[in-house]
């Protein structure tokens, strides 16, 4: 029985749902595409503002099923931004595609309410319809944009490799339903008492599953090779969707699976995943170094990124920083990659060429404009890992859990990757700050179509909002420390 | 609060700098001078009002100021600033380099001289930091933020534009070296603090309590050599040492002026800082264990060195394969154990680093009367030129330790200190000396005489140029003959070595 309290702690959720219902209703009927957008804009700040409210309730056991405590009251919140910037994002580049640009909001919002529930699932089958509705939507936004060839191709990819990917999970979670015959997170502790020799087998044989099933959604090293073709196919305002929600998800399932496994089964298990985060940061900064397509370098990129968050995942219970670094991580992952997208998403729109692929398009930006580069400049400083902006927090955590655990082979290849990711991240800013005295057919676009109206726009107010509190969380950590510190 | 001022009055300097481009395309030099004179009146007033008085309270303090503001507690990471002796001469230096690489671009970047003031200024205000901080973790911060500012310096668009290409090669050379080296110490400092927490359960990065965890015991242990030898990797990039040099030579011949004297005033000076400052009395068993390796080291430096600057033939390669060498002489004098040398490679630091961006200052100079940076075509530029020649001898022979300059004393003060640990090394290091002396005179015979038929109108240098010049001859007469002055300095707080 479900009592106001509980209903009241899912009111995030909830108000999506209304938000989605009423733009369901209003599409069907007539199409109001300045309506909806505001509506859905609407939701997600209310949403995020609720969270506030549900906050003081927290950990709350909803039923069963759900079970929300203060780290998943984080991560939603994480989730709603950067669904209310996809919104944002998409808005900047409405004129190009004009095919039922209504639909999008509502995609977006069905997969970022699949996306909550998944975080706040405290059973195997909600998780899983949890993932498969964030799964379905994004399948429609990587083949919104059907007047590109690339864009069918990316979504046809993957579409095979999403269903791929649920199709390990699902075997997985019913081999360790076989096992403790339950499929409640809060019961796995029970599978101490059936262990013996076979019992663990068997688990191990459904962890790889599973792992195999999460490391195709977020892509480290030997599932990887999907994610350079959908990167370079999809529209940007999808791909800040792709790049972050996913993964993000994705990461928080397994942590929230290792959590309440217990933890005599999973000794060969981190020893494997140590071997798939060594070889996806050595693998995806050696690709990212040689590549001269910005999307499939972000790609790469991100490969590595995620490989060294694995390092957190496995230093999950001998060491208290590991989720404070996971969550700094990802913050900062996730303000980067809006900041990054975002510019990336706005200088695109004036080009039909693709040339925004390469990197000669950027050649001399910062001469042009200056705001847009410096911008860009501190994302890509803080991907990189740079003092004074939270990515090098984020690296300073991961070196602290390698060197605290002593694993000396993670600890050269991050070493390693850091360097080289230094080389191929530095290359972009080069790009912006070389003077190019003759300006070439490529680039003479952004000297003519972008001026600084931007600012001044939603857009570029969002932009500096988030670039600004890179910079403070850099030199200010204590509050993101505090927030991640269970 | 003094502490903060020296690194926030430069980095605020830098935006007025950069912004005040828009309205008149003189101001940043301008601002850019207010700023710097402004740290180094700062310093002379507290040096004269403060830091005296200090010398007769106590010797035996570590800091003359401090500053300290908790910035991250969980980690036991503050903002702690403070300033000793050493500091106090590495910031002096630095203030008046800093005047003097502002002077001597007074004329140059006619386009982005907002851009390139805010960048010398930053470096500036990083360089401060480096020098002030004693916690590791922010010496780290400041340690990295420097880098890219001098790497924008070095790919800021030059004249010719055929370059371009290797000047961005041989920046990231630069920062790639850096990076790696740093990331190296990244780790080093992560396990410091890592074995504090394991002893004593608290984090820290405080400098004054990780210099305890080595200091108790006196045994030999490996992983207190692995940790020393990454830190002096990171350190020794910078100076550079001679496996790590790569960058050196390359960067420097693409460098403005101005950036060949942040790199030898500033960068260089900061590795040989971090040496004595945090490798020496953080690792102090491993230090001495392998400390007659590292002597040999700098003696390899400077046969090296010396070597192959006599094998060039553009000014500047001669001049950076020069310096190598010099660092060499101050690297192996830093290791001999000994008060009298580590005074003298103080001295010698210092004078080195004057006599060094002079002689760069002199190259631009040469470069833009003769239109070439080759040795063997600038030829007569004694019978051409008024003031150049006279300089350009008397840095030449400050550099090799001409009698009255800083240089002789701190050379004289090196030997004596190598002569007491071991005679026939001393010898050795004299023949060192001896090859730096043979390719400066081929540098200088080669440039100084000779026929020169084109020459231009232009036969003085403007007034500017003489005033910087004649600034860092005084310096240098002054270290020379008032050497007291460093030593006083040094010894105002508990010396290191």
């Amino acid at each position: 029985m479900i009592v106001f309290k509980q209903l009241f702690s899912l009111l995030p959720a909830l108000i999506l749902m209304l938000v989605g219902f009423i733009s369901f209703l209003f599409m069907s009927f007539k199409k109001n595409l300045n309506l909806i957008k505001n509506l859905n804009i609407l939701g997600f700040i209310l949403s995020l503002l609720s969270l506030f409210l549900v906050y003081r309730s927290v950990p709350i056991k909803i039923g069963e099923i759900l079970f929300i405590n203060f780290f998943s009251i984080v991560y939603l919140g994480v989730l709603l931004l950067i669904g209310l910037c996809s919104c944002i994002l998409f808005l900047t580049n409405k004129k190009r595609y004009i095919q039922n640009p209504e639909n999008f909001f509502l995609l977006i919002n069905l997969a970022i309410i699949g996306a909550m529930f998944a975080i706040i699932s405290n059973n195997m089958i909600i998780m899983f319809i949890g993932i498969e509705l964030m799964s379905l939507p994004m399948l429609a936004l990587s083949g919104y944009f059907v007047n590109e060839k690339k864009s069918v191709e990316s979504s046809l990819k993957y579409l095979i490799l999403s269903t791929i990917s649920s199709c390990f999970l699902l075997f997985g979670i019913s081999l360790i339903y076989c096992i403790s015959g339950n499929f409640n997170f809060f019961h796995f502790n029970e599978l101490s008492i059936f262990s013996s020799y076979d019992v663990d087998r068997i688990v191990l044989f459904a962890w790889c599953f599973i792992l195999t099933g999460f490391g195709i959604k977020i892509a480290i090293f030997p599932f990887h090779s999907w994610i350079s073709n959908i990167y370079e196919g999809i529209s940007f305002s999808s791909l800040l969707f792709f790049s972050t929600i996913i993964k993000i998800v994705s990461f928080i399932i397994l942590i929230n699976f290792f959590i309440f496994f217990p933890k005599n089964n999973l000794h060969n298990l981190f020893f494997l995943i140590q071997i798939l985060s060594f070889f996806s940061i050595l693998l995806g900064n050696i690709l990212a170094l040689f590549e001269k397509n910005i999307r499939k370098l972000l790609a790469y990129s991100s490969i590595a990124y995620f490989g060294s968050l694995l390092i957190s995942v496995v230093t999950l219970f001998d060491n208290k920083f590991a989720l404070e670094s996971f969550g700094i991580n990802i913050v900062n992952y996730v303000l980067s990659s809006v900041i990054f997208i975002g510019i990336l998403n706005y200088i695109s729109t004036i080009d039909n060429n693709h040339y925004h692929n390469g990197f000669e398009f950027y050649k001399g930006l910062f001469w042009r404009n200056p705001i847009l580069s410096i911008l860009m400049t501190i994302s890509i400083f803080s991907f990189a890992g740079i003092p004074f902006t939270i990515g090098f927090f984020g690296k300073f955590f991961l070196f602290l859990l390698i060197i605290e655990q002593k694993f000396y082979f993670l600890g050269i290849s991050f070493l390693l990757g850091s360097v080289l990711s230094m080389y191929y991240y530095l290359r972009i800013v080069v790009n912006m700050f070389i003077n190019e005295p003759m300006i070439n057919k490529k680039n003479l676009l952004i000297k003519k179509k972008i001026s600084n109206n931007w600012i001044f726009t939603f857009f570029g107010f969002l932009m500096i909002i988030l670039s600004m509190s890179i910079l403070f969380f850099g030199i200010n950590l204590n509050f993101l420390i505090n927030l991640f510190s269970i | 609060m003094l502490l903060l001022l020296l690194i926030i009055i430069p980095f605020l300097g830098g935006f007025i700098s950069w912004k005040s481009e828009q309205y008149n395309i003189k101001y940043p030099r301008w601002i850019a001078l207010i700023t710097m004179s402004i740290v180094f009146s700062l310093l002379m007033y507290f040096y004269f009002y403060k830091f005296i008085n200090f010398v007769h309270r106590t010797s035996d303090h570590r800091w003359i100021i401090e500053f300290s503001y908790p910035w991250i507690p969980k980690f036991g990471i503050s903002f702690h600033l403070a300033m000793d002796g050493l500091s106090l001469l590495m910031i002096f230096l630095s203030s008046i380099l800093g005047i003097i690489s502002v002077l001597c671009s007074w004329n140059f970047y006619q386009h982005y001289k907002g851009l390139f003031y805010l960048s010398l200024l930053h470096i500036f205000s990083a360089t401060m930091g480096i020098f002030l901080s004693v916690d590791l973790f922010l010496f780290f911060c400041f340690w990295e933020i420097i880098l890219i500012p001098i790497y924008l310096l070095i790919i800021f668009p030059s004249v010719k534009n055929n370059a371009k290409r290797r000047r961005i090669s041989s920046a990231n050379s630069f920062f790639m070296y850096s990076q790696f080296s740093s990331f190296i110490m990244l780790v080093v400092i992560i396990n410091l603090s890592t074995l504090y927490y394991i002893k004593y359960n608290f984090w820290t990065f405080d400098y004054e309590l990780l210099i305890n965890l080595f200091n108790e015991n006196k045994n030999f242990s490996i992983l207190e050599h692995v940790l020393m030898i990454g830190m002096l990797i990171g350190f020794a990039v910078k100076i550079p040492i001679v496996p790590f040099h790569g960058w050196f030579p390359n960067v420097h011949r693409y460098l403005p002026v101005v950036g060949s004297i942040d790199i030898i005033g500033f960068l260089s000076k900061t590795g040989i800082y971090g040496i004595l400052k945090f490798v020496i009395p953080l690792f102090p068993n491993s230090s001495h264990n392998l400390a007659n390796f590292f002597v040999f080291l700098g003696l390899l430096n400077i046969f090296y060195g010396a070597l192959l600057a006599f094998s060039q033939s553009d000014l500047k390669k001669v001049i950076a394969y020069g310096s190598i060498s010099h660092t060499g002489l101050i690297f192996s004098s830093i290791y001999a154990y000994n008060q009298i040398s580590y005074e003298g490679a103080i001295i010698y630091l210092v004078s080195c680093s004057f006599s060094t961006s002079a002689l760069f200052i002199i190259t631009s100079l040469l470069k833009k009367y003769f239109h070439t940076k080759n040795i063997y075509k600038i030829s007569g530029l004694l019978e051409n030129f008024s003031w150049l020649p006279g300089f350009f001898l008397f840095f030449c022979f400050s550099s090799i330790g001409l009698p009255g300059t800083g240089s002789f004393i701190g050379e004289l003060m090196i030997l004596m200190g190598i002569f007491e640990k071991n005679p026939t090394l001393s010898g050795i290091f004299f023949l060192g000396l001896m090859c730096s002396v043979v390719y400066t005179l081929r540098f200088m015979q080669n440039i100084c005489y000779g026929n020169y038929k084109n020459v231009s109108e232009c036969t003085t240098i403007s007034s500017i140029d003489i005033l910087t010049l004649f600034i860092i001859s005084f310096f240098l007469f002054f270290i020379g003959l008032n050497s007291k002055f460093i030593i006083n300095i040094l010894c105002l707080t508990k010396p290191i070595i």
